[in-house]
């Protein structure tokens, strides 16, 4: 009981800020304790989610901050759209030039446009530092609709993989991102 | 100091962290709110509002005492930072120079 109580407290609380999550999970705790109700999950999950979503569309509250989201949004499409045509030029019958394994598989790889374009895609979006601190949940929500972009271009089955990869990618672009932002400055310059 | 001023929780939520001085926490604030002015102010509404103060500078917020009912995590605890008193001062004379020479029957009258 208390290990389930623990994940659907987890699985809750991802939804929100990380540097907010343990303090609001304990007021959540705190208040249903004080209630005297009895633990219910479902209870602890929708109030959970209830914050989550003032949180998500505090990213939209400004329209700067919304033309920023726009714009990512719009660099994202345009490498979904341009990648595919760039890999798709000159590379035509290229896997039965390679002999070698590792380069057929290299040349199928590169030729799998949707693939290489929503990790291209992803990367951008979690990257790029365009956004301010309370509007990186836009990031995911971009990329939610990229992926979903993604799925309506290239059908269900090989769109699910590009989705989650482009989601796989947004999230290795923040962290290359969070963890330039958090290393010290260099003194020298 | 943000040029477009406080908006209404703001200002509640400011009011509120003063009110309760060393003891102000999302879920206090959110109570004083609700017991002061009758408002059911959503808990996310809450905690964004805070969250947005404390990054303009006109909260600040402290790690409190681990408790046993928040299964031994602390509390963040507010006070409102000199902006943010500068800020709430400007928006109260505002609302003040607003009212003035209203009719009587708009005329603010404080609870009993």
């Amino acid at each position: 009981m208390i290990r389930a109580r623990s994940i659907v407290e987890r699985v809750a609380m991802l939804a929100l800020p990380a540097r907010d999550r343990e303090f609001i999970a304990a007021d959540l705790r705190e208040g249903i304790s004080a209630s005297g109700a009895p633990f219910r999950s479902g209870r602890m999950l929708r109030q959970a989610l209830g914050i989550a979503a003032r949180f998500h569309g505090e990213c939209y509250r400004h329209s700067d901050d919304r033309l920023r989201i726009a714009t990512l949004l719009a660099g994202g499409m345009a490498l979904l759209w341009v990648v595919p045509l760039a890999t798709s030029q000159g590379s035509g019958g290229a896997t039965e030039v390679f002999v070698d394994p590792a380069s057929r598989l290299i040349v199928k790889v590169w030729t799998a446009a949707h693939l290489t374009s929503a990790a291209a895609a992803g990367l951008l979006v979690g990257r790029v530092t365009l956004l301010p601190e309370h509007a990186q949940l836009s990031r995911w929500h971009i990329g939610v609709a990229l992926g979903m972009a993604s799925m309506a271009a290239h059908g269900a089955s090989r769109g699910v993989v590009a989705a989650l990869l482009l989601l796989g990618a947004v999230w290795l672009g923040s962290q290359g991102r969070r963890a330039v932002e958090s290393s010290p400055t260099d003194p020298v310059t | 100091m943000d040029p477009q001023g406080l908006g209404e929780l703001e200002q509640l939520a400011l009011l509120a962290v003063l009110r309760l001085g060393d003891t102000a926490y999302a879920v206090s604030v959110r109570e004083e709110i609700q017991a002061r002015t009758g408002r059911d102010v959503s808990r996310g509404a809450i905690y964004v509002t805070l969250d947005r103060m404390e990054r303009k500078g006109y909260v600040r917020s402290k790690l409190g005492s681990p408790t046993p009912e928040r299964g031994g995590k602390a509390k963040r605890l507010f006070t409102v930072a000199a902006p943010g008193q500068r800020a709430l001062r400007a928006a109260l004379q505002g609302t003040q120079a607003m009212l003035e020479g209203l009719p009587p029957e708009l005329a603010w009258k404080p609870p009993r």
